[in-house]
């Protein structure tokens, strides 16, 4: 459940297919990972999950593999 | 002398490359001259493909010093952008880090004062540059760091693209102040970046609105290390509360936040508000830096000499463009311009500081992108027929008529496809079909009647 809304959020954010959302995806690998699609990242990660990323992990948020450990710090399940 | 000459007798740290290698100013200068000798000897145009790199860097100072005319484009622009250099300007030379391409094929007449040109839009890809003299270059690098407290012992890390006026006016000034300066590509949200602040214990940031905006989210505030003396915004309008928010956080740590305003029209810099007085007047611009003039004229092209009345801003200096290009043929001559009208809205108070209200021209800054409105609608036009838009600094609306163009292209018309056409964010677009576009009696677009249809 959790995934599919993280992987919605990944497609729509950052503007590509869902079948390119995996974990090896990595900021400013993808062109279309910059960093005004970062911030956008940011605040529909926080919406969907309901949320409040600290500075440090927008920071850190570099990965979809890290972006899920990140939120299941703060008590989303995957 | 210019910045561009570098006394080579000197060890100190000219700049921390992109893999960490250290560079002296001789060591810089050495490189410098070794790439000149590849460089043809007549002056010539040259194109260079910039990256926040060592090898731009040299790339640059040697055309400069050569006394060629040289065009920067980021290499990261999009193809019809450095197509549209190819096609409309035939540089001699493009130099795209180390390597060199020549080409022949075009004899330049190129009026003698011209140094450089840059691009007005970075995302439109359209051919038009800003034409600058090696003398405004020149002037406004030493009046920037005649109000800057840029020192020989500085360091600063490169936050903004190479080719773009501001990011470019950063590299000069330091270069002028014999100061060090770290390439660094990693935006603000990234490890890697506070890593480099930190380890080369940066002493100013400079940054456009997004940059200070994103700081603010990712509590640079408190990351910023003690070595920081200043820190400088310019490349739009920073929200008043973020604008505060920093400056409060400046003052009880002892250090300046300076709010700047300028164009690329004006090489950088047009002027500054002195840091004392930002929490007084947290929206000015303040006045002209050294050797500048600023001032007002009305409607009719009079001039405004009372104080909060808005006028449109014009400005005076030794660092104003030669003019605008959009071919090669337009490189040979130039009648120098002896004003500037900046196309924005100001007025001034008693003390003869600025503040701006608004813009005459159809430019906005989306994301920090300077984009012209108007080159939107022709890029979109050819494709989607009659799309008239609106824009502010973080939205661009959309409309077109609910029963024009074949019904083919209709499917076409969403926010995302125009965004893919655009190059921007999807969500920074907005699409709204209307029954009918308003226009005013003269025929033209009614743009505040489209306004209120958001």
């Amino acid at each position: 459940m959790s995934n599919t809304t993280l992987i919605d959020v990944f497609s729509t954010s950052l503007n590509i297919e869902s079948n390119l959302v995996v974990d090896t995806l990595a900021y400013s690998e993808h062109p279309n990972w910059d960093s005004t699609a970062h911030m956008i990242l940011i605040t529909d990660l926080e919406s969907a999950f309901d949320v409040m990323l600290e500075p440090d992990d927008i920071i850190d948020m570099s990965s979809v593999a890290k972006a899920r450990r990140i939120l299941a710090k703060h008590g989303v399940a995957f | 002398m210019s910045f561009w000459q570098l006394n080579a007798n000197t060890s100190a740290l000219a700049c921390i490359a992109e893999d960490g290698r250290r560079v002296s100013y001789t060591q810089l200068q050495l490189a410098v001259e070794k790439k000149r000798e590849a460089l043809p000897a007549k002056r010539t145009l040259c194109a260079i493909r910039t990256q926040n790199t060592l090898a731009t860097l040299i790339n640059y100072l040697a055309c400069l010093q050569s006394g060629h005319a040289t065009i920067l484009i980021e290499k990261s622009a999009p193809d019809a952008a450095l197509l549209a250099i190819e096609k409309e300007y035939r540089p001699n030379v493009t130099l795209d880090e180390d390597t060199m391409t020549f080409s022949a094929d075009c004899e330049h007449n190129l009026a003698s004062e011209l140094g450089l040109l840059l691009t007005t839009s970075g995302s439109t890809g359209t051919a038009k540059f800003v034409c600058l003299s090696f003398e405004a270059l020149k002037e406004n690098t030493s009046s920037i760091c005649s109000y800057l407290p840029i020192k020989s012992t500085d360091t600063v890390l490169t936050t903004l693209p190479f080719s773009y006026s501001f990011g470019l006016s950063i590299v000069n000034t330091h270069l002028a102040k014999r100061a060090c300066i770290v390439f660094n590509s990693a935006s603000v949200m990234s490890p890697e970046f506070w890593q480099n602040v930190t380890t080369y214990n940066c002493t100013a940031l400079y940054g456009v609105p997004f940059t200070f905006e994103t700081l603010r989210r990712v509590g640079g505030l408190v990351k910023l290390p003690k070595s920081i003396r200043y820190l400088a915004q310019a490349g739009g309008y920073l929200n008043k509360q973020t604008k505060l928010l920093f400056h409060q956080h400046c003052e009880s740590n002892n250090f300046e936040f300076y709010v700047m305003y300028g164009q690329t029209e004006a090489t950088a810099r047009i002027a500054y508000l002195p840091p004392e007085k930002l929490s007084q007047k947290p929206d000015a611009i303040g006045q002209a830096i050294p050797g500048g003039h600023l001032r007002l004229i009305d409607e009719g092209g009079k001039p405004v000499t009372s104080a909060n009345i808005a006028g449109e801003l014009v400005y005076e200096g030794p660092n104003i463009m030669l003019g605008y290009a959009e071919s090669y043929r337009d490189l040979q001559f130039f009648s120098k311009l002896q004003t500037l009208p900046t196309g924005d809205l100001a007025f001034f108070d008693e003390e003869g500081d600025f503040t701006l209200q608004g813009r005459k021209k159809r430019i906005i800054k989306l994301n920090g992108e300077r984009t012209n409105l108007d080159e939107v609608e022709a890029i979109l036009g050819q494709t989607l027929g009659p799309i008239k838009v609106i824009g502010e600094d973080d939205k661009i609306h959309c409309f077109a008529e609910q029963n024009c163009g074949e019904t083919s292209g209709k499917n076409e018309l969403t926010a995302k496809h125009i965004a893919t056409l655009l190059k921007f964010h999807p969500r920074v677009i907005e699409f709204t079909f209307v029954d009918c576009l308003p226009v005013l009696s003269n025929g033209k677009v009614d743009y505040t009647r489209l306004k209120t249809l958001c």
